[in-house]
């Protein structure tokens, strides 16, 4: 079967309103790439936090990482979701770079709904998170360089990812405004495939 | 398939995380982690074949769950053991999500333009 649709689809076409296809490999590759990076990085700081190794790589602010990773915020928010919050953040991470590399390069119409799932996950709980690490810097007193790279990191990722989300939001919306069928709505969110919504899906007007 | 390939690895890490984090001695742990590491393995498994490729829902469920017994199944300090289930649950509901053949458009997309294709006269009937 593969090669009947692949001749008769293009799935490298540009994503309106963009003059370029935000769903491809070489603009989700670094996203991938960076959250794997992100990753990384949490987990170091992870290990700390579980007692896997005695101190933490910093260049800038030296002891203040142990400070900010053992601090009594910390080991609140330990309390209350039973991980490190290192922890969590590189399960975070990790579910951009996993979320980023699923789907093919016509995803934003193919599979709305997983470019959507994508969008949440890096551009509102990513910022969140971006912007409490920074918080909890302020907030203890002491400053961690290891967790403003990755605050930095969640800030690129939003600038990478906006446009693959917003290419589909619109699309989701011509759907909406052209035939105002939620059904269709629907069928078109969860990637089934819809003669009308093909119709709209490439159309700049 | 690539995600049922990591969802099988995180079930065969269910399997060993008793003699990795030494809690074979709570009969409760054990038996989760063995539980819960067979089923995810055989059913991540099950989903290479063609007419079960929808059977990572059921990892989904799975994987929910085991976040939820390690979440409540201890209060805090919660031990390495309860913090494996958290996070290898909260992995395989991420991982379960994707469907199987990942990278490629939805199967029902793929057979569209199959129909669209054939209708055009691109293509030989069947």
């Amino acid at each position: 079967m593969a090669e009947v649709w692949d001749r008769a689809v293009d799935l490298a076409v540009d994503a309106p309103p963009f003059e370029r296809n935000p769903s491809a490999w070489n603009q989700r590759i670094p996203i991938c790439i960076l959250a794997g990076l992100g990753c990384v990085i949490s987990t170091y700081m992870a290990l700390y936090q579980w007692n896997l190794i005695d101190s933490v790589w910093d260049p800038v602010f030296g002891g203040q990482t142990t400070a900010v990773l053992s601090s009594d915020l910390s080991h609140d928010m330990q309390r209350r979701i039973r991980i490190p919050d290192a922890a969590l953040g590189a399960w975070g991470y990790l579910s951009e770079a996993i979320l980023g590399l699923a789907g093919s390069t016509r995803r934003w119409q193919f599979r709305p709904w997983m470019v959507i799932v994508f969008g949440i996950d890096v551009i509102p709980l990513g910022g969140v998170s971006a912007i409490l690490v920074v918080a909890q810097g302020a907030v203890v007193g002491s400053w961690c360089f290891l967790c403003l790279v990755s605050a930095l990191i969640s800030f690129v990722l939003i600038a990478l990812a906006y446009d693959e989300v917003w290419a589909c939001l619109k699309y989701l919306r011509r759907v909406w405004t052209r035939h105002r069928d939620p059904r269709l709505l629907w069928r078109v969110f969860c990637g089934r495939p819809d003669a009308r919504a093909e119709l709209v899906a490439l159309d700049r007007s | 398939m690539w995600p049922r390939a990591i969802e099988a690895m995180l079930g065969l890490w269910l399997l060993v995380s008793p003699f990795v984090f030494g809690h074979v001695g709570d009969t409760t742990l054990l038996v989760v982690d063995l539980a819960f590491g067979l089923g995810v393995f055989c059913v991540s498994c099950l989903a290479f074949w063609g007419p079960a490729h929808r059977a990572h829902l059921v990892t989904l469920a799975a994987g929910l769950a085991l976040a939820a017994v390690g979440y409540f199944g201890h209060g805090h300090p919660s031990p390495p053991g309860y913090q494996n289930l958290i996070l290898v649950g909260l992995t395989l509901a991420l991982f379960a999500i994707i469907p199987s053949e990942a990278t490629q458009p939805p199967r029902s997309w793929r057979q569209y333009y199959e129909d669209k294709a054939r209708r055009a006269g691109e293509l030989r009937p069947r």
